[in-house]
């Protein structure tokens, strides 16, 4: 079978960290970026890839947008989508022209932009994949890097599924290529992986994003955990109402945290230590993708998390009211008219 | 307050019309894919030269990748000046960031108010067709106009339209403000202009495309590559008008005689039609290859599916044969793609 020509959309943190493997492992593999500095220094320097079993630089082909349209002499069969979600749709648009006639488009973002992709270059060519837990940031321009040990045998970070849940060949293709990078698997339930981590960080992200609290802190305050645990009752109402069946959420059943965000004593203390026993996994403390794009007085994603939740439930009749209020908030905080600070879940947190 | 105006692409068209614009005192932003342009018009300003003096213009441009700071300075009027081919995504892009009553204007060849109408809606897209400009951008942060103003020959460069033709408060302020660069009208005929215009691209681009030649070849001289040009003339009017579009003059041409000339065989309509290329060549500062021409000697992907290949499919929808625009539609999408070099050569075997 004739070697893939993958296009990484999007090369920051999971995109470069992806594309950057890819090529150490000698796919024929390109990174696309809007950032025009990082390309610069991958082309001259090429990229540097640093994670807990060392450093390393890799030569890797690298396009400003303006090249895109170089691909036309030689068609992209997987392009992997790696942008933020509000660029998701553009990004595909752009590249759809430079596709081969069985190429597929794989979002390897968070939220759920399937969707957006599908619109662009149809269902048919769609594909989901989830990097669970890859902890890698973009920290300079032409670097990346990744926090965790890779996943190996213990863990599968890449769970790559069709939107109609069937194990397909080509599904298998993609898992046999993202293997070069991480442990990969193909899931059936696409949905239900991806609504479980849209509820882990819809919980997180809103709260983070509005008061500028850590992960840590946000679990270690009574009345943020709380109000976490009701954001995570309501993305899992939603969940449940739209008909998916979610994969455990921190390691956790999703029938446990609605249990608990009911008020289920019980639920809530198993909850509760189930909570502290995940963050182990992380000493450090994390501010969360808004947080930091907030911190830089960037766009956030949030229209794509608690955004996204407040919608769907709404669009089901499935109220997600505090998702909603998380997702004003932060979109205030986006806009620069208020602060990050604890005080604006004041309100909220009253009526717990 | 002033409008914020933005360009995307601001390469010839959109960086001179954009660049002037912030010489006169409009709020512009100029967006271009192309890193070393953004990167010499932030440190050097912007050179406008030719046939309108020559001008340093301190403006303000960005990389894509600051699009997303717009969520804080939304967009009152999106100007897209891209490649045909990246219309679709300009606009998703931007569509994002437009403001309560912010449009979407495409002032580009081709006819791609369509595809921005998909992205944001019909109600917030406009048309501008650009006639005569002929400007080129020569090297990063320079661009030169090669063809006098219209101010100084009474003709309207800029024709800015609504879809449905009628004259609205923001059409007539949006040509005020061109006016600001050269001559500017209201048009009730955007689809008439529209055409006008491609046919009197179609002339010259796929063929100078295909033959690496410059446009002397089709206005001066009267050999093959000049008669071959004269038919595409006739079958872009032929095809224009079975689609019903109320056709202008063609450089300086009247649509019926090029109809004539080349389709119906009329030697005093020959005549008035090269009397007419001769007198046009002319008002051009010199000779030009068209800018199907430039990408395809830059070995860049030309327009040419928005060119002559839009008119060659405009034909089969309207059962309007136009065997002229087909052929130098494969031709170049052959060099585009690699497979071919451009020559004189390459048009022998295309009846004249």
């Amino acid at each position: 079978m004739p070697e893939l020509r993958v296009a990484v959309v999007g090369a920051g943190a999971v995109g470069g960290y992806i594309g950057g493997k890819l090529a150490a492992a000698g796919h024929d593999v390109r990174l696309i970026d809007s950032w025009v500095a990082h390309i610069e220094k991958i082309r001259r320097d090429g990229l540097r890839i640093t994670e807990p079993g060392g450093s390393a630089t890799v030569r890797v082909e690298a396009l400003h947008l303006s090249d895109v349209q170089s691909l036309i002499r030689k068609p992209i069969d997987v392009a992997l989508i790696c942008t933020k979600s509000y660029d998701t749709a553009w990004a595909a648009m752009m590249i759809r022209p430079y596709l081969s006639a069985s190429a597929c488009v794989v979002s390897v973002q968070n939220s759920l932009n399937e969707e957006d992709i599908a619109a662009v270059v149809g269902w048919d060519r769609t594909l989901g994949c989830i990097a669970s837990t890859i902890s890698v940031a973009a920290p300079n321009a032409g670097e990346v890097s990744r926090a965790r040990t890779p996943g190996g045998s213990t863990y599968t970070v890449f769970r790559v599924g069709e939107a109609h849940g069937r194990a397909t060949p080509r599904a298998a293709r993609i898992v046999e290529l993202l293997s070069a990078v991480d442990s990969a698997k193909v899931t059936t339930n696409l949905w239900g992986e991806r609504w479980a981590k849209l509820v882990t960080n819809s919980m997180h992200h809103g709260i983070l994003g509005a008061t500028g609290l850590s992960d840590h802190g946000l679990m270690q305050n009574t009345g943020t955990r709380r109000l976490a645990i009701r954001c995570a009752g309501e993305a899992i109402s939603v969940a449940n109402g739209l008909g998916h069946q979610l994969e455990p959420i921190m390691r956790m059943p999703a029938a446990l945290w609605l249990a608990a965000s009911k008020g289920d004593a019980g639920a809530l203390t198993g909850l509760e230590a189930g909570w502290v026993e995940w963050m182990e996994r992380s000493k450090e403390p994390h501010y969360g993708s808004i947080g930091q794009d907030l911190a830089k007085g960037r766009r956030t994603e949030i229209d794509y998390v608690c955004g996204y939740v407040a919608s769907k439930g709404a669009r089901i009749g499935v109220p997600a009211p505090t998702q909603s209020a998380l997702y004003e908030l932060v979109k205030r905080v986006e806009r620069g008219e208020i602060e990050r600070s604890l005080d604006n879940i004041a309100p909220l947190l009253a009526t717990l | 307050m002033g409008k914020h105006i933005v360009f995307i692409g601001a390469g010839a068209v959109g960086g001179y019309v954009g660049g002037h614009l912030t010489r006169v005192g409009e709020d512009v932003t100029l967006v271009d894919p192309w890193p070393e342009h953004v990167q010499a018009m932030r440190e050097d300003g912007l050179h406008l030269g030719g046939s309108q003096g020559e001008h340093v213009v301190k403006v303000n441009a960005i990389h894509l990748s600051d699009v997303q700071s717009f969520l804080r300075k939304p967009v009152d009027i999106a100007v897209i000046c891209t490649k045909s081919y990246d219309t679709e995504w300009s606009a998703m892009m931007i569509g994002q960031y437009l403001s309560p009553e912010g449009y979407v204007v495409s002032m580009q060849n081709g006819i791609n108010e369509e595809r921005i109408a998909r992205a944001v809606g019909w109600g917030r897209t406009v048309g501008t067709t650009v006639s005569t400009i002929s400007v080129n951008a020569y090297k990063p942060g320079h661009i030169k106009r090669y063809q006098q103003p219209g101010s100084e020959t009474q003709h309207a460069v800029f024709r800015v339209g609504e879809v449905h033709g009628i004259v609205t408060d923001r059409i007539t302020e949006l040509a005020a403000i061109f006016s600001g660069v050269d001559r500017a009208k209201v048009t009730t005929n955007l689809w008439g202009e529209r055409w006008t215009k491609l046919a009197a691209n179609t002339i010259t681009h796929g063929l100078l495309g295909a033959t690496g030649l410059d446009n002397t070849h089709v206005l001066l001289g009267r050999g093959k590559i000049h008669r071959l040009g004269v038919k595409l003339g006739a079958e872009a009017v032929a095809v224009g008008r079975a689609h019903g579009y109320e056709l202008g003059t063609i450089l300086g041409i009247s649509a019926d005689d090029w109809y004539n000339a080349g389709i119906g065989g009329d030697a005093a309509a020959l005549k008035r039609v090269q009397d007419g290329l001769t007198a046009w060549m002319a008002t051009l500062l010199e000779p030009s290859h068209s800018s199907v021409g430039r990408d395809v000697m830059r070995g860049r992907r030309s327009e040419i599916d928005f060119t002559n290949g839009l008119v060659a499919d405009k034909g089969v929808e309207a059962g309007v044969p136009a065997p002229t625009h087909a052929a130098v539609t494969e031709l170049v999408r052959r060099i585009d793609r690699g497979k071919l070099k451009p020559d004189p050569s390459n048009v022998e075997n295309i009846p004249a």
